[in-house]
């Protein structure tokens, strides 16, 4: 019901009704900018919310609700659009975004728990997530933080299902690694 | 995760991830997203009612295109000189039409001509010196035949009223 709620709230902001883009933005805003921060960091994250809602209200007739919930058309939409950011900004290659590269360095890396010994578990949780390597640290914020499944997630991604449950079986275990003496 | 996972984390590790998203419940974009994007949808429905004025406009301009070719259609004929009309010609109700007056481009050669009928202020009668000048204030209206040259310029004016 509520997808359909979306989908119609899209329509009409599309159109533009102020009050629908409102409860629109209100609802999935907060889980955009999550995923930024994640990706590329704060400083970034209030312009991949707006260009992936400008996105949206421009490009009338891309979303198909047959192929999947309105929050991951937007995370999609949002990955897309950070992915290019990042890609003309030369700060990722993209096929960080795809492969499994780096992991073990990532992993033997000194993790951020020497260094936020006195801070709160949940900082150093939040540190060792951003410092996975963006194709595991992704299917974590969406797997794990936005309780997507894996479903959704392949949608968001645009990768096969057994993609999302390797990467996030491998992100775990990174995880599991770097938080080890912390949890 | 919230299905078809058989290989979940351990207890702990799922509980410290859960309260990572717990905190992070409180993360939002900078107010001035939205208020930039509320700009860009009041834009977007001030094009849309833009786009559909003009569609009206368009229509009407159609319509009325239509109707004004449809009187041309009717209306074609070649001047004749004569003070009767093509509807007193065809014997329908006679007119009595005043002769052809020179108009601006008159002097402009032509080939072809064909008038057309149009509705004028009466006042163009007083500007022809047809009628006395307070007839400018008058809101009444009067038909005319205007002589349009193959280039478009009208070249003359007469003035037709039913002969009754």
């Amino acid at each position: 019901m509520k997808g359909g709620d979306d989908a119609a709230l899209l329509e009409r902001a599309r159109r533009g009704d102020e009050d629908a883009f409102s409860e629109f933005f209100s609802r999935h805003q907060r889980a955009i900018y999550r995923y930024a921060v994640y990706m590329c960091g704060p400083d970034a994250a209030d312009d991949v919310v707006q260009d992936t809602f400008m996105n949206v209200l421009l490009k009338s007739g891309r979303y198909d609700p047959s192929k999947g919930a309105v929050n991951s058309y937007l995370l999609g939409t949002a990955r897309h659009l950070m992915l290019r950011r990042l890609s003309v900004s030369r700060a990722v290659s993209l096929v960080e975004f795809t492969e499994d590269l780096n992991v073990e360095n990532s992993i033997d890396h000194e993790t951020p728990l020497e260094d936020f010994a006195r801070r709160q578990t949940i900082e150093v949780v939040r540190a060792a997530v951003q410092s996975l390597p963006p194709a595991h640290r992704e299917v974590i914020v969406l797997c794990e933080l936005e309780e997507m499944d894996y479903v959704e997630a392949a949608n968001v991604l645009q990768c096969p299902i057994g993609t999302v449950r390797s990467r996030l079986n491998r992100a775990r275990t990174m995880l599991g690694r770097k938080l080890g003496r912390v949890i | 995760m919230t299905s078809n996972d058989s290989n979940k984390p351990d207890p702990e590790f799922g509980a410290a991830l859960r309260a990572l998203a717990a905190d992070d419940a409180k993360l939002t974009a900078s107010p001035n997203v939205e208020k930039r994007l509320l700009a860009e949808v009041r834009n977007i429905s001030r094009m849309r009612r833009r786009r559909a004025w003009f569609g009206v406009g368009s229509a009407a301009a159609v319509m009325l295109l239509g109707i004004a070719l449809n009187s041309w259609r009717s209306g074609i004929r070649q001047p004749s000189g004569t003070a009767l009309s093509p509807s007193a010609r065809e014997g329908r109700v006679p007119e009595i039409a005043t002769d052809f007056l020179p108009l601006p481009y008159s002097h402009v050669p032509m080939n072809i001509g064909s008038t057309v009928r149009i509705e004028v202020p009466a006042a163009a009668l007083a500007s022809f010196g047809l009628a006395p000048p307070d007839f400018r204030k008058s809101d009444v209206k009067v038909q005319a035949d205007v002589l349009i040259g193959e280039d478009g310029l009208a070249r003359a004016i007469r003035f037709v009223r039913p002969g009754n």
